[in-house]
């Protein structure tokens, strides 16, 4: 490539790395809760199983979600608290700072999924990079080949305010997400790998690798969010149309492991191998009874996604475009993704949330390779001083692009369709830290952290006037004038803490 | 099937979830190595660290434990050892906590004459063999056990029939009464047991389906 040398990328690298490090510390300090299933669904059930108490919302009374994911959140609460951490509030957010570091994969994804989409779309410049650098890829001296795609990648996926945001909640979508995203990246460096022979044993092993860890990553996004099964279908038609059919034998046994995870932890949870999975669909998609939770219009989601970045938007889905010839499987599950579940009376935009890495890599690839094969077409006979200049004009510009997505999307990524109030949830922690509670009426018991978030195992439960007169009830959380604070004030609750719209009340001691 | 050529065989991939590549995978720098190896022992510790949780969390009966601050001194004549506000410590099986519905144990122990119907501890339908157990703070001289049944408030046939409470003492279980087929909503069990720390109820659900309720437990003594 010699545009960029191998010492600068990983530079860059470990400068997005810092960045994205930094912008995730950011939002998880002030990024507000926006779903009540983020608390509900997948931390809860585990608080509840661990310390007896919490609230059970319907899903999980009839046996609609699996335990997978609230169990991989307990086992981290149940060894912190063995280690002495023992708030909800504080195991809570530490199970929130860990998908934000987790999250830090998108990374290295974006550089690879950028990189090989960019090999791919310029072969040539990617033979003369590596003719130049030799076998050794891993010089210090010279880029990988596809490095100005893989930069781009790892940049927008890594930095892309939206998913930054997102991946500070403990929702399925988030882990759901980074597996569809690694899947189709790893299809895309599979379908490109070609040294697969019976001479190279090593080659095909590694090949192998790469099918069953693209099995084992769909199948895991697929039970931890079986809305997402239909994106499972792309990568093996990529294989197929990539010649690489023989390798669906290692992606199918790749799956088998997640799925046997979900379908025995559903056998010893609900009584019945894959009785959530079941449940669900019957629910959703075969009764139709999501529509119960809202209906919007069938273009709400093309409509989010605008919102979401309105000028870059249709530059990446253009750029995205161009590379189709490469690209196409990623077009293929984003265009699909939106267009099916647009068909589903009950939206919300974290359903979406996982086209955005698909896209971004897509761009970033297409732009990666375009901007290598000029390079690499211009370098003949150029001056060695020319070279340099028009490399720092196309890492401008480049930059320029990647700033005006990232820009574009930290101006709109404040808003969701969901918000829980942050201030509710702060008072609700203050409350748990007090020494004298011992019991709490909430105003609106869902649109807090649970029990969780109070972090006591004493009664919290909804408002109601008679049981203002329980006296083990000694706290009163409540939105500023509504009823429920008027009443509590009328029965002689006295105004203990305050905090943006939110009042806690304490029963006057006796 | 033909493989399709596009890359010789050194193209910079690996087959994890790393910067395969960009980052030195059998490099000679240092530094790198450093980095890889250190990214592996956290992973190890961590994975380690998650399986030890994994154990802990799946060990875990669901049961409840609440412990009250005291907020009054203990009269010296007879009174309810399991009042709420002596700062007794509650513990059940399970309890019924729908999100707007919440049979909390420490209904038991409220002390409520007139309770609503929202007002008494219910265990969950999944528990079989439902219990609640309240410790108290000090050594007691146990005489009597009032159980305030649902029938005071709700049906008749909601009352719970066979039930057996047992005093707990520091060496372990006590004396115990066995109830096979109460029918009072208030029912009032004469229980000596010296130097008692609580009582234990197990109860059996009247039927396969049925969840157990009660409002309030009484622990008179001295």
């Amino acid at each position: 490539m010699g545009a960029i040398t191998g010492r600068r990328v990983r530079q860059m690298l470990a400068a997005i790395v810092a960045v994205g490090t930094l912008a995730r510390i950011y939002a998880w300090k002030t990024e507000p809760p926006l779903y009540a299933d983020e608390f509900f669904q997948y931390l809860e059930p585990a608080w509840i199983h661990l310390s007896g108490a919490g609230m059970t919302t319907w899903e999980w009374h009839v046996g609609i979600r699996s335990w997978v994911l609230p169990g991989y959140h307990g086992a981290w609460m149940a060894i912190l608290s063995w280690l002495g951490i023992h708030h909800g509030g504080t195991l809570g957010a530490i199970i929130q700072a860990h998908w934000a570091a987790v999250s830090l994969c998108l990374i290295a994804m974006g550089w690879r999924g950028g990189s090989s989409i960019a090999r791919q779309l310029a072969p040539q410049a990617a033979r003369a990079a590596q003719a130049e650098v030799g076998a050794d890829v891993d010089s210090p001296g010279d880029a990988p080949p596809g490095a100005w795609g893989g930069l781009l990648g790892a940049a927008l996926c890594g930095l892309f305010p939206l998913l930054v945001t997102f991946s500070v909640h403990t929702l399925s979508e988030v882990p759901s997400m980074f597996c569809v995203a690694w899947a189709f990246v790893l299809t895309s460096e599979l379908c490109e790998r070609v040294e697969v022979t019976a001479a190279v044993p090593a080659s095909r092993w590694r090949c192998a690798s790469l099918g069953f860890l693209i099995g084992f990553l769909l199948a895991f996004a697929i039970g931890l969010r079986i809305a997402n099964a239909p994106l499972a279908l792309v990568p093996p038609l990529a294989l197929i149309a990539a010649r690489r059919a023989r390798w669906l034998s290692t992606v199918v046994a790749g799956a088998l492991g997640p799925i046997a995870l979900f379908g025995i932890t559903d056998r010893l949870t609900w009584g019945g191998f894959f009785l959530s999975f079941v449940r669900y669909v019957k629910f959703n998609f075969l009764e139709g009874k999501a529509a119960s939770f809202g209906v919007v219009a069938s273009q709400y989601y093309a409509e989010r996604l605008f919102e979401r970045l309105p000028i870059a938007l249709p530059i990446l889905v253009v750029v995205a475009l161009v590379g189709m010839r490469v690209t196409w499987p990623y077009l293929l599950a984003l265009f699909g993704t939106v267009a099916y579940l647009s068909t589903q009376a009950h939206k919300e935009e974290r359903f979406v949330m996982l086209v955005w890495p698909l896209l971004l890599v897509a761009a970033s690839g297409t732009a990666g390779g375009w901007l290598a094969a000029r390079l690499s077409n211009r370098r003949g006979g150029a001056a060695v001083r020319g070279q340099r200049t028009r490399v720092r004009v196309w890492a401008a510009i480049a930059v320029a692009g990647a700033l005006v997505v990232l820009c574009d999307s930290a101006r709109n990524c404040r808003w969701f369709d969901a918000n829980v109030p942050k201030a509710r949830l702060d008072a609700q922690a203050w409350i748990g830290r007090q020494s004298d509670v011992t019991g709490v009426l909430l105003e609106a018991p869902y649109w807090t952290g649970g029990q969780l978030w109070f972090g006591r195992t004493l009664p919290q439960t909804v408002f109601s006037s008679e049981l203002l007169s329980n006296p083990i009830f000694s706290h009163v959380l409540g939105q500023l004038d509504t009823d429920c604070v008027r009443a509590a004030i009328e029965a002689g609750f006295t105004r203990v803490f305050e905090h943006d719209g939110f009042v806690v009340l304490r029963r006057p001691k006796a | 099937m033909a493989e399709a050529p596009v890359l010789s065989s050194s193209s910079p991939i690996d087959v994890g979830l790393g910067f395969g590549g960009a980052l030195p995978s059998h490099s000679r720098l240092a530094t790198g190595r450093v980095a890889t190896r250190g990214l592996m022992i956290a992973s190890g510790v961590g994975l380690a660290l998650w399986l030890a949780g994994l154990v802990l969390f799946v060990g875990r009966d669901g049961s409840i434990e609440v412990v009250l601050p005291r907020t009054r001194v203990p009269p010296t004549a007879e009174h309810n050892v399991a009042a709420w506000e002596l700062g007794p410590t509650i513990r059940a099986s399970s309890y019924f906590n729908e999100a707007y519905t919440q049979h909390h144990p420490l209904f038991l122990v409220d002390g409520r004459v007139s309770p609503s119907r929202h007002e008494k501890w219910a265990s969950r339908q999944e528990d079989r063999h439902p219990w609640a157990e309240i410790r108290w703070r000090e050594p007691r001289v146990l005489s009597k056990v009032v159980i305030e049944h649902a029938g005071g408030v709700e049906d008749a046939s909601d009352t719970v029939r066979r039930y057996r409470i047992v005093c707990l003492q520091e060496s372990g279980k006590g004396p115990s009464v066995v109830e096979e087929g109460n029918r009072a909503s208030r029912a009032v069990h004469a229980l000596a047991c010296q130097q008692s720390r609580g009582i234990r109820i197990e109860l059996e659900p009247n039927s396969a389906d049925a969840i157990v309720r009660i409002y309030e437990v009484e622990a008179w003594g001295r």
